[in-house]
């Protein structure tokens, strides 16, 4: 324990007092009249539900709260009575609107608990011994999933570092994370029981993608490591997964990839609305995040250069004959040269284009590109 | 009598069992998006809303869609002659595969926004087309 009560209750006169009064029928009720605000709720879609959509009114709303809404620190819920005074300062970091908020983040909320699933049962295991895969394909496929497992993981911990930080009038914001933090300990497990269900067990874990991902986490800010992950490191992932359904060499795994997909996808969406959000709102954080992408996006690069890349050659071309890895290799790259057109389409989406003209990707992706982009590789 | 392909009849018979096997729909969640399918020349106006297709119609203007799948309808007769012969699309045929290297389907959009509606909502998109599984469809 290190937050200890100003009061030992037992030994409080007044506090035992007034228990015994209650307990005498001398209720106080003056809580019932708490002077908060009484509105009316429909769920505007009977079949969808009552949603936070619905709920967004009056003091209870989102709309109306400020970017600083000087509102409660503790845990009293938006639009509830709290005593200024005696409330539980819970200390949060992140009391801006713009340090969290996200266009749309109460619908990604709702999207997000309706599409759930189950890494259970809701992937054929049982069909994967159907399947004749190649024992090399295999191998790498396992490789591509310990990466997947390693990344998952830091994935969940980052929307939980930051969750407790948040102060609670941004709930909706608290629960989009926390659905992430979910989605993300269940692609962990997806990857795991992939990996270990093909026979071939977990492979090696990478150093490039551990600094990478711990970068991630050691954020100063939140929407540092927003855009960093949200936007860039989960766009290169969806981007991967695409690719991973499109080279499964099982129907099992390409069911896997699908569902993965939609959860990464939905994060992705987040963080380019946060960013949108912070540059529409408080447009003189351009330089921070600048700052920080100049070295996710340096992180990013690492991942070229790996076991992980190999693999994925290998995958691509369906084995290790000079053809196939010829194959896999145009194919990979491919890959990267759309891992990059997509992240500076979502910069544009969020009004940060400027951002392209110093990413480090339009000289080093050229520089290891192997495909038609040789004739860059400085010599 | 088996439906023609491509018409606005199978797109309606795909709509239709979006409604019949709602359980399964329900099962895969909300799915909130317009899209659109280009097959040769004729676009189809497809809308999702909550668990199920709620409209379709051939339409002309792309621009308020999330996104369009466009093929040549060669290419969109093989991908339904194997959701037809394999019970859904085989690994070769799903809509992501397809899309994915050498554009053989494009995904056309023009706000990232509306593209990431495509994956973020890829295995309802995937189910309606895996529905063709059930239809008489003539795609000769
Ligand atoms: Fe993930
Ligand atoms: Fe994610």
């Amino acid at each position: 324990m290190s937050y200890y009560g100003s009061t030992d209750y037992l030994e409080n006169s007044d506090f035992l007092l007034r228990m015994k009064d209650m307990r005498k029928g001398n209720l106080d009720l003056g809580w019932m009249k708490a002077g908060t605000e009484q509105i009316e709720v429909h769920a505007s879609s009977a079949k969808r539900g009552l949603t936070y959509l619905d709920l967004n009114q009056g003091s209870y709303g989102y709309d109306e709260l400020a970017e600083i809404p000087r509102g409660p620190r503790g845990a009293a819920p938006r639009g509830a009575s709290y005593e200024v005074d005696n409330q539980a300062d819970l200390g949060p970091d992140l009391n801006l609107k713009s340090d969290v908020w996200a266009y749309k983040v109460a619908s990604f909320y709702e999207e997000a608990v309706s599409r759930q699933w189950d890494a259970t049962t809701d992937v054929p295991w049982a069909d994967l011994d159907k399947y004749d895969t190649p024992e090399e394909v295999e191998i790498a496929f396992a490789q591509l999933c310990t990466f997947f497992t390693e990344v998952e993981m830091i994935a969940t911990d980052l929307p939980a570092k930051w969750c407790w930080r948040m102060n609670n009038q941004f709930h909706e914001v608290k629960g989009f994370i926390a659905s992430q933090a979910i989605d993300e300990a269940r692609h962990a497990e997806v990857f795991r029981k992939r990996a270990l269900a093909g026979g071939v067990g977990l492979m090696q874990a990478l150093p490039q993608a551990e600094h990478s991902l711990k970068a991630i986490l050691d954020s100063d800010t939140y929407s540092e490591a927003s855009a960093f992950m949200h936007l860039l490191a989960e766009g290169n992932i969806l981007t991967m997964f695409r690719f991973s359904e499109f080279i499964s060499p099982t129907p099992v795994d390409k069911r896997m990839f699908q569902l993965v997909m939609q959860d990464e996808a939905r994060h992705v969406s987040y963080g380019l609305q946060h960013l949108k959000w912070i540059l529409d709102n408080t447009p003189e954080r351009k330089e921070q995040l600048h700052a920080a992408l100049d070295e996710a996006e340096n992180f990013s690069l690492s991942q070229f250069d790996s076991a992980l890349f190999e693999a994925m050659i290998v995958l691509a071309g369906k084995g290790t004959s000079p053809e196939q890895i010829k194959r896999g290799i145009e194919i990979v790259g491919t890959l990267q040269v759309r891992q990059v057109e997509e992240y500076f389409q979502r910069l544009r989406r969020a009004g940060f284009a400027e951002r392209i003209e110093k990413s480090k990707f339009r000289d080093l992706l050229a520089a290891v590109s192997l495909n038609q982009q040789d004739a860059a590789i400085a010599s | 009598m088996s439906i023609a392909f491509p018409s606005l009849e199978f797109f309606k018979a795909l709509q239709q069992r979006t409604k019949d096997e709602v359980v399964a729909f329900e099962k895969l969640g909300v799915c909130d998006t317009t899209f659109g399918v280009r097959v040769g020349d004729e676009l189809y106006r497809i809308a999702f809303e909550i668990y199920e297709c709620t409209e379709v119609d051939e339409c002309d203007d792309p621009a308020p869609l999330d996104f369009v799948l466009s093929a040549p309808v060669e290419l969109w007769r093989e991908m339904f002659q194997s959701v037809v012969e394999n019970a859904g699309a085989d690994a070769e045929h799903t809509i992501n595969s397809l899309t994915h290297v050498g554009d053989i389907m494009k995904i056309e959009y023009e706000d990232p926004e509306g593209h990431d509606c495509f994956y973020r909502f890829m295995a309802t998109i995937q189910a309606f087309l895996d529905e063709a599984k059930h239809l008489d469809v003539d795609l000769s």
